[in-house]
């Protein structure tokens, strides 16, 4: 088996040495099918948020690297993630979002499941008027379900169902959060938006994850939000980010903000941690706010962030709330022309991957280095198969 | 072209569930006495199309195929919620 060959042994330097990932990681379609399966197949990756099936029976198709799923929220209150295709012929099941009512029903030839994915109706699988065939067992037959769970209102997928249980995937991180372990409420429809920026998923990460770039790419926070404020947020293989001292809370014309989520404890008064939960979710938490954006990668030099805005109460003010992302939307647009100048940079074939500042990149080559143990953990695996 | 198969297509083009429902449960009852199979196909579709709806109808048109074998007996096995 051919194995796309980039050398990722600078990228597992100590820092002051490391190069990142050469620029195959960002324009080859080879290493994005190798990186599909042994970064965002293999791990816990964010899909959707659970806010996009708020209704039982909800159900949203989407794609996800090519693969076609359905989130459902079934009869129960819970939500799932199907491969939305039937037993029979693979045909799609639900191709536009829509409320289930009772069965869905492939629009083919009609067999029939329930919301939590049991094959509930073969019609004429025996012949005309005779549903049933003893060749086909329709407890064997229910819909393909993909792992998943929900935290922080993400619905998180492990498409290869080999990694470790989520809890103790993330532990690091659900201990660190610990306190915004609680409902979150989404901000509703002017609390969500998209940008499709024209970069592979990683340099959003890249960007995220640390606080270097914030004086130059977001001067409107130098005012009360400088660099030696913000702190770095570092666990090796886990996640990475950035945090800061001095979050001010946004306040309308009577001096009103967003209330708090409950029992915060006193760091929170000021301080806002941004992290990426490895590999694709960017998450921020504030003590009235919080985010989630969910980097979809599209091809290897397009992605979709899905952006969802999270309060503590369900009625805030309509007008901070739009005020809010209003706000978080001109930051986010004002990394764009970074991300995708860093695309472009990727086209440059003497590009060595480029080096980090020991001191200001440590999150990113932390997110680097996971990626490279990825891969090598995948590439390892394939060539013991051989 | 019958009356019912006019009203059938028309109900298909419409999407209109509720009427397919009654439409194809219909044309079972109308076969039924002289063509079991052919009240089987029609009940198939009318029970397909109450599955989709969660319609009231559902278990009283599936106790039906059960009666003439088929649809398999258990419980458990048809109900979509």
């Amino acid at each position: 088996m051919d194995h796309p060959l980039t050398d990722l042994s600078t990228v597992q330097r100590p820092i002051a040495e490391a190069n990142g990932l050469p620029n195959a990681h960002y324009v080859d379609p080879a290493v994005f099918n190798e990186e599909r399966q042994a970064v965002l197949f293999n791990n816990w990756s964010g899909l959707a948020v659970a806010a996009d099936v708020p209704e039982i029976g909800d159900a949203v198709p989407l794609t996800f690297l090519d693969m076609p799923l359905l989130i459902v929220r079934d009869k129960q209150n819970s939500v799932r993630v199907f491969q939305n295709t039937c037993r029979h012929r693979g045909m799609i099941l639900v191709d536009t979002p829509r409320k289930i009512e009772g069965a869905i029903r492939c629009p083919y030839h009609s067999w029939c499941y329930s919301t939590d994915g049991r094959l509930v109706s073969t019609p004429h699988v025996g012949g005309p008027g005779r549903n049933t065939h003893e060749g086909i067992d329709r407890a064997l037959l229910g819909l393909v379900e993909i792992r998943s769970h929900i935290w922080m209102d993400v619905i998180w997928i492990n498409v290869s169902g080999t990694a470790l249980p989520f809890e103790e995937a993330n532990a690091d991180l659900l201990a660190r959060w610990a306190e915004f372990d609680k409902p979150l409420y989404h901000g509703g429809a002017d609390s969500r938006f998209q940008l499709t920026v024209n970069c592979n998923w990683k340099l959003a990460v890249e960007n995220y994850c640390e606080s270097y770039h914030l004086p130059w790419v977001h001067p409107g926070l130098n005012s009360y939000s400088r660099l030696e404020d913000h702190y770095h947020i570092e666990q090796p293989r886990q996640y990475s980010g950035q945090g800061t001292l001095v979050y001010r809370q946004l306040k309308d014309d009577e001096g009103r903000s967003f209330p708090d989520f409950d029992g915060l404890s006193d760091k929170w008064d000021t301080a806002a941690e941004y992290i990426t939960a490895y590999p694709n979710v960017l998450l921020g938490v504030h003590r009235d706010h919080a985010f989630a954006i969910i980097l979809v990668p599209e091809t290897p030099e397009r992605t979709t962030e899905n952006i969802h805005l999270y309060y503590a109460r369900p009625d805030t003010d309509t007008d901070l709330r739009a005020r809010n992302t209003e706000q978080w939307e001109e930051v986010f647009k004002e990394d764009v022309f970074v991300v995708e100048g860093m695309q472009r940079g990727r086209h440059a074939v003497a590009f060595d991957g480029g080096r980090f500042s020991p001191a200001m990149d440590g999150p990113t080559h932390l997110f680097h280095d996971w990626v490279a143990t990825q891969i090598e953990t995948h590439r390892a695996t394939a060539r013991a198969a051989e | 072209m019958s009356a019912l198969d006019t009203a059938l297509i028309a109900a298909h083009a419409a999407g209109d569930g509720p009427a397919l429902v009654r439409l194809y449960t219909q044309a079972a009852d109308a076969a039924e006495p002289t063509d079991i199979d052919a009240a089987c196909f029609f009940l198939t579709h009318a029970y397909v199309f109450a599955l989709e709806q969660d319609h009231p109808e559902v278990a009283t048109i599936r106790a039906r195929l059960v009666a003439h074998g088929r649809e398999p007996g258990a419980q458990s096995s048809f109900s979509p919620s």
